[in-house]
């Protein structure tokens, strides 16, 4: 086992520093605003219960008619300005959370998952700290991580007016006070459980969650629609809907149990203070110890009592879903790279072909004991072009992810001129690599954006159309009528277009062109061209190819015969190597594939001979 | 004219309670019947703590004080127990409703046009509505919410009107100047002026808010789109990411998605807030100005003895909770009436109808006489000037083997599509056995089809599942068509053989296959289903040669007796075909066998046909130079 660094909880005094520190670095503001509203908010509650005690007070001791307009008058306008300033703060505090949620944590996670190295990016491993990356992040600031820091503001003001409320209480009946924190902490502990509980239930919800959206989103695509029309799908995937929809109802049966029980608690003890404060406040007036004002007034302190105790227990159960969030996006975010990251060995030149060296490299996936390549030795010289042939599954695309520094060898080592590859700065290496993978992946942006992956102010529109040129695809984007500026993606931007398979292809091909580095790899650039095209691409590969390295994947074996050189992958090992002339006469597996290919093509008598 | 417009406002939420009603049967009766107990419960205390302090400043009776403090706590606890079981019971409903109202959606999406589904402006409005109900939370969620706080409103109101009544109104005639101008009715009426004129001001306020937040979200759905496409589809893929390292894409990523996505985003949300701060703000200085307008007048009067003391707190409570109430009231008005915006175009898309699922006609099931013919069918693409398909005529009959050859974008795959009836000819009709396919029942007409297209899909369900297409499936048939597809080896030697699930997508032990492997899985769903007609869409584009290999000889076994159509960029598969018809631009140029083509050197299948078997012919002895064949040296072909 790998030996792993990494934590996945950090613990509330550490989340919440970083929390601190990166509120601080993003914008100061946002740590200080939200204690300005903190004394307002808490005046505003004491002004509250004070105005109908003050009220109160003045009718039963019948105080002139101007000096009632008077106090009242005043304590008005203080609550007026009072309660502005806090309304206005708050509103503050949701717009720094919205400001640093979308413009730094966001970004920041973004940026990690572009920028962190590919395999760590590839694994199951990576993919659920991606995954709950974006859980931290996603609705709104008030439940992600975001709601972190305004939530333990919000502690500290429920606590100082716990506090303030507590000072109060003091001069009627301590006794009061640990009466109702008493009844408070056995609420909490309940809320606390289900919290829990709800954490810990979160990954299994997650999924049925999950399966159900697949299930009721797995038809967005509009190639998935004609499947399910021709085979009649509509009930198989109404089954399985219908499957989850009843577990999750199962779920909710049981989450809203519990709040029910928590709610039915709550309410219980309303009942009990609530009762127990007319109680003692009632008999405390028959008395003749207190008046009517002190009536209202102490009333309304012990029910703002509580509300504090019950802001309190509502914080800590949101600050401690908001702890666990910080906790996923640090999980993502602490993730360090392997490869390279500071100044490498100094790069060859970027307009000569360069020459790869692979020796005793083999590659397997983490956890999995099964070799994808094993001890592989292959020497690419300068400007030679390769050909990889070899079946489904053989490896192909492993070699070259490996060539690419996407992937590294379990064991050997790769040299790029004699140097090892991984004493390179990563992403200095990619700038001598230009690939065209099988699928394709488009960006929804112009298609200028596409070919160059740079922004507008950095194309360089010349070369740009140079590339769509030379890869076939020019006239098709100039026969649009926003040109290379068309958005691609349909479903996403505006007046976009979709392009057929073909001319995927081709616009791939532009954009290895654009890059124009001395390896270039194309992996099946032709599979979905029409049989002119494709021959199109044929001839023009020895232009392409000009002063460059160039490997070239391809099932079509008519492809490897302008390559200077074939090699063929089977069981994880280069099994044949040589020319097609070479491998033709050596009768090996490669013959045997060529044969089977192409007898189809050939007239009947030759085929006889064969 | 105003008239008009509630009434239709009143039928589209009418409409949208059905649906919820039809979804989540009861949720709308029950929050509503929520929405009135909430409306209540604060007042038993309001009103009661009055009734206690005028007994407290009065009588002083124990047992009646006793009395009245069992009454408040004990009504509010039944009444808040009553509350929290309609709330489980109600929250059980919301909690479904988006996965039920999303399947809801499906369902409408699975039986739609295939033609509809591809058609942007549906497909724009489809998002809009996707949009309206998660960003805004306008839609067909938001009725429920607005009607319950339309009653709330309206019973808090109606309550709090009759409870201050008394004390407002309250007028006695007493000898104190002070005291006289206090009692007036014409204070009273100053009094009311002013909290209307106040409650006035804040009714507009809100509307202002929710009217400006209703604008700046109108744009937001483009927005969102971006957002769900980076971070759903494009930054978690596996293949993009291998594109986004070796082309350095980082900075434009994250410039588009902040410029695209965050940016707009930012400017939306803190815009609401903006909105909140200027006038909310406002709203809520204004009800404090009225609790304390209230307190003078009542506190005046009652300093007068024209009112008790009780009287004076139920009044500043109640008006207090008036203001509130009639300014959520005016909102919540205002937003169902605004909703329907939304609902409109939900059903605008529930109303789209299905016009090629009409025929009735039942289709019986033979393999021995087929005809299929296209009559001088032409087919545009929606949105498009150019014809995909012009005056197309043919004939396919049973136990025939077609192909059909062409360069990409010459309609190929659109002949095959509308003899599937996902797009119906513009012009021209297509027959089989003489009758338009048109007046066969849908279902039962694609039956006969076993079609295996380009960009086919599998399911993220399980290998048997996929390949019956269907929740049961009978495992012998499922293997059998395995075999025959090549991959049942492979299938065996997973785990969990047929109840492995495929991708990760739904299971998270479910294994990734080979763009090859998927294809194999692909035409063994179309041997299970074992229908009479046969399509094949470029079959073998994903396989290795060895693969292509076998799949074409088993392609005999395969297709049996069937009537088989096929389309490939490998020419060399046509020559397994009775027939073989050209396509180019839209217009078939050839039609033929593999022999009789190639003799025409001037045609389009001669140029094909060249441009790849050229590079598999005497190679041994012409391996150099590519750029000059010479045709006399196929020409004996």
């Amino acid at each position: 086992m790998k030996k792993n660094d990494e934590k996945n909880t950090h613990g509330f005094l550490s989340n919440l520093i970083f929390m601190i520190r990166e509120q601080w670095n993003f914008e100061k503001k946002g740590v200080i605003i939200p204690f300005i509203r903190i004394p307002s908010d808490i005046a505003v509650a004491l002004l509250g219960v004070l105005l109908t005690k003050v009220v109160l007070d003045a009718i039963t001791k019948s105080i002139p008619a101007y000096e009632f307009l008077e106090q009242i008058g005043l304590l008005t306008i203080l609550l007026m300005i009072l309660s502005y300033v806090s309304y206005y703060t708050e509103q503050n505090i949701y717009m720094n959370s919205v400001k640093i949620w979308n413009l730094h944590f966001y970004l920041k996670k973004d940026w990690k998952i572009v920028d962190m190295d590919y395999p760590l990016f590839a694994s199951p491993a990576g993919k659920t700290k991606i995954m709950k990356s974006h859980q931290a992040l996603n609705r709104n600031i008030y439940v992600n991580m975001v709601s972190f820091y305004p939530h333990f503001v919000e502690l500290v003001k429920n606590l100082f007016g716990l506090f303030s409320f507590c000072a109060v209480l003091v001069f009627l009946n301590p006794i009061i006070i640990l009466l109702l924190i008493l009844s408070y902490v056995i609420h909490g502990l309940v809320v606390l459980y289900i919290e829990k509980w709800e954490h810990k239930t979160k990954d299994e919800r997650a999924i049925i969650d999950r399966k159900l959206d697949y299930a009721v989103h797995c038809t967005s695509d509009s190639s998935v629609a004609k499947d399910i029309r021709l085979y009649n799908m509509k009930s198989w995937i109404n089954t399985i809907a219908q499957i989850f929809l009843n577990e999750k109802l199962s779920w909710q049966n049981k989450i809203a149990s519990k709040h029910f029980l928590q709610s039915l608690l709550e309410t219980l003890l309303i009942f009990l203070r609530n009762f127990g404060a007319y109680i003692y406040l009632i008999w405390k007036v028959m008395k003749g110890e207190m008046t009517i004002g002190d009536f209202a007034l102490y009333f309304g302190v012990i029910t703002g009592f509580g509300q504090w105790l019950e802001q309190i227990i509502q914080r800590l159960r949101k600050l401690s879903t908001a702890n666990h969030k910080v906790d996923d996006y640090r999980y993502l975010m602490d993730t360090e790279d392997m490869m390279r990251r500071n100044k490498g060995a100094l790069l060859p030149r970027l307009d000569e072909p360069i020459e790869i060296v692979l020796e005793n490299v083999s590659f397997k996936y983490v956890g999995n004991d099964d070799f994808i390549l094993e001890k592989i030795n292959l020497k690419i010289h300068k400007g030679e072009r390769l050909a990889i042939v070899g079946s489904n599954g053989a490896g192909k695309t492993t070699l070259v992810n490996l060539i690419c520094g996407l992937i590294e060898p379990v064991s050997g080592r790769i040299l790029l001129n004699g140097t090892n590859i991984n004493e390179f700065n990563r992403d200095e290496y990619y700038a001598l690599i230009t690939a065209v993978f099988q699928k394709v992946c488009l960006l929804p942006a112009s298609i200028a954006k596409n070919i160059a992956l740079r922004c507008d102010n950095e194309i360089d529109w010349g070369r740009l159309c140079e590339s769509a040129e030379d890869a076939g695809i020019k006239g098709k984007i100039e026969s649009l009528p926003d040109g290379f500026n068309t958005n691609l993606v349909p479903s996403v931007t505006e007046n976009g277009v979709a392009f057929s398979g073909g001319e995927n292809q081709k616009l791939l091909l532009a954009r290895a062109l654009y890059k124009d580095a001395p390896l270039l790899i194309l992996d099946e650039p032709t599979a979905a061209l029409d049989p002119i095209a494709e021959n199109e691409m044929y001839l023009k590969y020895d232009d392409l190819t000009k002063n460059k390295t160039s490997i070239y994947i391809s099932h079509r074996l008519s492809s490897t015969q302008f390559c200077d050189r074939i090699i063929y992958l089977d069981n994880k090992k280069i099994v044949e190597t040589g020319t097609h002339d070479e491998l033709m006469t050596l009768g090996g597996k490669y013959r045997q594939v060529y044969d089977v290919q192409s007898q189809y093509y050939r007239s009947d008598e030759e085929e006889k001979a064969v | 004219m105003i008239n008009k417009s509630i009434k239709k406002d009143l039928k589209l939420i009418k409409r949208g309670c059905s649906i919820i009603r039809q979804l989540s049967p009861g949720q709308i009766e029950l929050s509503l019947f929520k929405s009135v107990l909430n409306a209540l419960i604060p007042y038993i205390s309001i009103y009661m703590l009055a009734v206690i302090i005028d007994e407290l400043t009065q009588n002083r009776n124990t047992t009646l004080l006793a009395v009245y403090v069992g009454v408040t706590c004990g009504g509010t606890l039944l009444l808040m127990v009553l509350s929290n079981l309609i709330s489980k019971k109600v929250a059980i409903k919301e909690g479904m409703f988006e996965a039920r109202f999303e399947n809801y959606m499906n369902d409408k999406k699975l039986s739609m046009n295939f033609s509809q589904l591809e058609d942007p402006n549906i497909t724009q409005l489809r998002e809009k509505i996707i949009a309206g109900m998660f960003a805004t939370d306008g839609g067909i969620t938001a009725i429920v919410g607005r009607l319950t706080s339309i009653v709330e409103g309206l019973v808090s109101v109606i309550i709090a009107i009759i409870i201050s009544y008394g004390a407002i109104m309250a007028t006695d005639s007493t000898d104190s100047q002070v005291i006289s101008v206090v009692n007036s009715g014409w204070f009273s009426l100053l009094l009311i002026l002013a909290i209307v004129i106040c409650i006035f001001i804040t009714v507009k306020n809100s509307k202002k808010v929710d009217k400006k937040v209703f604008e700046l979200y109108q744009d937001g759905a483009t927005n969102n789109g971006y957002i769900e496409y980076y971070h759903y589809i494009y930054l978690e893929d596996d293949h993009a990411g291998k594109d986004v390292r070796i082309y350095d894409q980082k900075k434009l990523i994250i410039d588009e998605v902040l410029k695209k996505g965050r940016l707009p985003w930012l400017k939306i949300v803190n815009g609401t807030y903006r909105l909140h701060q200027q006038y909310f703000s406002v709203n809520l200085v204004i009800s404090v100005f009225i609790g304390g307008l209230v307190y003078i007048f009542v506190g005046l009067k009652a300093l007068a003895g024209t009112i008790s003391l009780g009287a004076v707190t139920k009044t500043y409570a109640a008006i207090a909770k008036l203001a509130v109430a009639i300014a959520e009231l005016s909102v919540s008005i205002s937003q169902i009436r605004s909703n329907n915006n939304y609902l409109e175009l939900l059903f605008t898309y529930l109303d789209l109808p299905v016009e090629l699922n009409e025929g009735k006609e039942i289709l019986t099931v033979n393999n021995d006489e087929w005809e299929i013919e296209f009559h001088n069918v032409s087919f545009r693409y929606p949105s498009s000037e150019k014809y995909a398909l012009k005056n197309i005529s043919m004939k396919i009959s049973s136990n025939s083997r077609t192909a059909i050859v062409g360069m990409n974008g010459s309609g190929k795959t659109t002949m095959i599509k509308l003899l599937c009836r996902l797009y119906s000819p513009e012009s021209g009709y297509i027959t089989l056995n003489g009758k338009d396919i048109k007046e066969y029942d849908y279902d039962a007409y694609l039956n006969n089809f076993s079609v295996v297209f380009q960009d086919f899909q599998l399911l993220s369900f399980s290998i048997g599942q996929n390949v019956a297409a269907s929740k049961e499936y009978d495992e012998n048939r499922v293997w059998s068509a395995l075999e025959m597809a090549g991959i049942d080896d492979r299938v065996r030697t997973l785990p969990l053989n047929l109840e492995q699930s495929l991708y990760k997508r739904f299971e998270e032990n479910g294994i990734d296959i080979s763009g090859g492997e998927a294809q194999k899985i692909a035409l063994a769903r179309a041997v299970y289903k074992n229908a009479p007609f046969v399509i094949l869409d470029e079959p073998t584009a994903a396989l290795d040669p060895i693969s292509e290999a076998e799949v074409y000889s088993k392609f005999n076994n395969m297709v049996g007796n069937k009537t088989a159509l096929f389309i490939s960029h490998r020419l060399s598969s046509c020559r397994f075909c009775d027939t073989i018809m050209v396509f180019d631009e839209g217009q078939i140029i050839q039609i033929g066998t593999h022999t009789e083509l190639l003799t025409n050197l001037e045609g389009k299948y001669y140029e094909l046909w060249n441009a790849q078997a050229q590079y598999y012919q005497n190679k041994q002895e012409d391996s150099t130079d590519l750029n000059h064949i010479d045709d006399n040296e196929y020409s004996n072909i």
